[in-house]
């Protein structure tokens, strides 16, 4: 490598280190309010179709950041790290349908805004009618949702204790749109669920699916801060009060339709009469294609920095490897044998909440994109480093005697004569991790990132439908195609005569 | 001055003596060809004194430039740049070629 490019890649990781170093220092006056949702929870908290994350939750936010004068911003959540996401600053509340009933001492909370219900949907055509007709069914739950507490949870009523152990299994899924998918197919039964989003689906959905009048339990909702941050949980909650005696807090819950805070039930009423409208198939997958191609960009991102980073990377791994400084080697080896043999959407899960949880270090909502990166780079090298160290151990020793002869220079021969033979040997096994790597960027969603498969899951349970996951294939396989294109182009460029 | 010139050589690996003390000079415009049977040591010998192998007694000169001169009983080589040198006056032809497969026959010449 040339000295100048040499210097330009370690002044830019200088910067990069130092930027993020930066921004993973706490500010002092706030300005923005980060509210953690789980994007697929309508009318709670969803994405429509204009690509808008809306909701009465945000709604509500949103209303009590322009009294603040703050800049609200809405980050997607996975539920199942809701926790993690709160501790370690990434955001400064849960607000999001967020149930109270069970949680009191894990969260400093607002007052309860909502009243809510646990109930059960079942496809119309099922024999369930009543509660004690689940006995030897399959349910499904959102994972760590208040459904799953009243069922299994230290404070679950008696009589759902014992129902729940007559479940032929209770399954916890992501989102509950896989739930609806899996109701739908038949793979369950029936899902318990919060009774609002509940009449959602049911309008959205149509006719299928009916619920059963008997509720599995009552509880209210209420936005959940970390524990011990009352000074926020209090800003906040004034300004719910002044909302409540202006009549803002009244008019917006009207505007989702959810007037009676007391008890969402007697909305359903009136929504179940409206028929849902049809939208014709050309424009609905036009505009399912305009709102994926927002998490095109991302995926991109992630595809192309980590192929900038990881292929240098993965050669000075390989270097390190093969270098005949034992203790290098071997930490080396075992450094490529744990990034091997761990998934990757654990080691994203270590790079973004392991500066909490291990060194105690606050990070904030901007360390989400470095964490993907840092991840995806510090996995692909590794393979990378593998790849080139067969690649250069393919050259025949004969290349390396002939250089001897001609007294050529180490770095000579590397960069002349064996760098150029190790690239025409590993085209096909570098062409099948950038493959892998396409599909990969996917897997960021593990840390709450929105690149396409994310997005597209959001889409799909927002719009109940499946179009959006078939539209995010097509664009993967599209993408691929283009990548085995360039890759075969290049391998036959290098078919000189042998 | 002889173009090569080295004096008792030896070459062994592990307990296999392949050189017990060989001495040869090549004049210029010699051309010197080196008969034996399999296993004699003809490519031994070659690949020592193209210094792809090190020998364990000895001393070799090139052109009058010493290589490896001998001191205390062992072969003692000179510096690296030196034997770069040393290596600029001569070449070798070897038997399954080992040409560079992605140069062209100038861009070999040339580099």
């Amino acid at each position: 490598m040339k000295k100048r490019s040499l210097a330009a890649l370690l002044s830019t990781t200088a910067v990069l280190l130092f930027g993020s170093v930066s921004i993973l220092s706490a500010s002092a006056e706030r300005k923005t309010f980060t509210v953690g949702f789980d994007a697929e929870f309508p009318p709670y908290g969803y994405q429509n179709e204009a690509g808008d994350y809306v909701g009465f939750d945000l709604s509500l936010a949103q209303e009590v950041c322009d009294r603040q004068s703050w800049t609200l911003v809405k980050q997607p959540i996975d539920w199942d790290s809701k926790d993690m996401e709160l501790k370690t600053g990434a955001i400064d509340c849960i607000w999001n349908g967020f149930t109270i009933n069970g949680r009191e001492s894990d969260y400093t909370w607002s007052v309860p805004y909502v009243d809510n219900s646990q109930v059960v949907i079942v496809r119309k055509d099922s024999d369930i009618s009543e509660l004690n007709d689940l006995s030897g069914k399959v349910v499904a739950v959102q994972a760590d949702s208040s459904a799953l507490a009243a069922f299994t949870g230290e404070d679950a009523e008696e009589s759902n204790q014992q129902l729940a152990a007559s479940f032929a299994d209770l399954q916890q899924v992501g989102d509950y749109n896989s739930a609806f998918l899996n109701l739908e197919s038949g793979a369950v039964d029936a899902i318990c669920m919060d009774i609002g989003v509940a009449n959602y689906e049911i309008e959205k959905r149509g006719s299928q699916f009916v619920m059963l009048d008997e509720h599995v339990s009552s509880e209210q909702y209420g936005i959940g801060f970390l524990k011990g941050n009352t000074e926020l949980r209090d800003t906040v909650q004034e300004t719910l009060y002044e909302m409540l005696d202006d009549g803002s807090f009244a008019r917006i819950a009207d505007e989702w339709g959810l007037s009676d805070s007391v008890c969402l039930s007697r909305e359903s009423e009136a929504k179940t009469e409206t028929e849902a409208k049809e939208v014709p198939f050309g424009e609905k997958l036009g505009s399912i294609c305009i709102q994926l191609l927002k998490g095109v960009g991302a995926s991109l991102a992630i595809f192309f920095l980590t192929l900038l980073f990881a292929l240098p990377l993965g050669l000075l791994i390989a270097a390190g490897k093969m270098s005949r400084f034992k203790p290098l080697s071997w930490l080396v080896t075992v450094y490529i044998s744990i990034v091997r043999g761990t998934p990757l959407m654990l080691q994203l899960l270590v790079v973004f909440f392991g500066p909490y949880y291990i060194f105690g270090i606050q990070t904030s909502a901007a360390y989400r994109f470095y964490a993907v990166i840092i991840g995806f780079t510090l996995n692909y090298a590794a393979y990378f480093a593998e790849i080139y160290r067969s690649g250069i151990q393919a050259v025949p020793v004969g290349q390396h005697e002939a250089c001897e002869i001609l007294g050529y220079s180490r770095s000579q021969k590397f960069f002349k004569i064996i760098f150029p033979q190790m690239v025409k040997n590993i085209i096909p096994s570098i062409t099948n991790e950038v493959i892998t790597l396409v599909k990969d960027t996917s897997l960021a969603f593990a840390i709450s990132y929105t690149e396409m498969f994310t997005l597209a899951k959001q889409v799909a349970a927002a719009q109940a439908t499946i179009l959006p996951l078939f539209i995010a294939g097509v664009f993967y396989y599209i993408f691929n195609a283009v990548v085995a294109f360039v890759m075969d182009r290049i391998e036959k460029k290098l078919n000189y005569f042998r | 001055m002889n173009l090569l010139e080295v004096s008792n050589i030896k070459k062994s690996f592990d307990d296999l003596h392949v050189l017990k003390d060989i001495s040869l000079s090549v004049g210029e415009g010699e051309v010197v060809s080196i008969l034996g049977p399999s296993g004699s040591g003809k490519s031994t010998f070659l690949r020592c004194i193209s210094m792809l192998e090190t020998i364990d007694a000895g001393s070799m000169t090139y052109c009058g430039k010493t290589a490896v001169r001998e001191q205390d009983g062992k072969p003692v080589y000179v510096p690296k740049n030196e034997l770069n040198e040393i290596k600029h006056t001569f070449g070798l032809v070897f038997q399954n070629f080992n040409l560079f497969p992605h140069y062209s026959c100038t861009e070999a010449e040339q580099g």
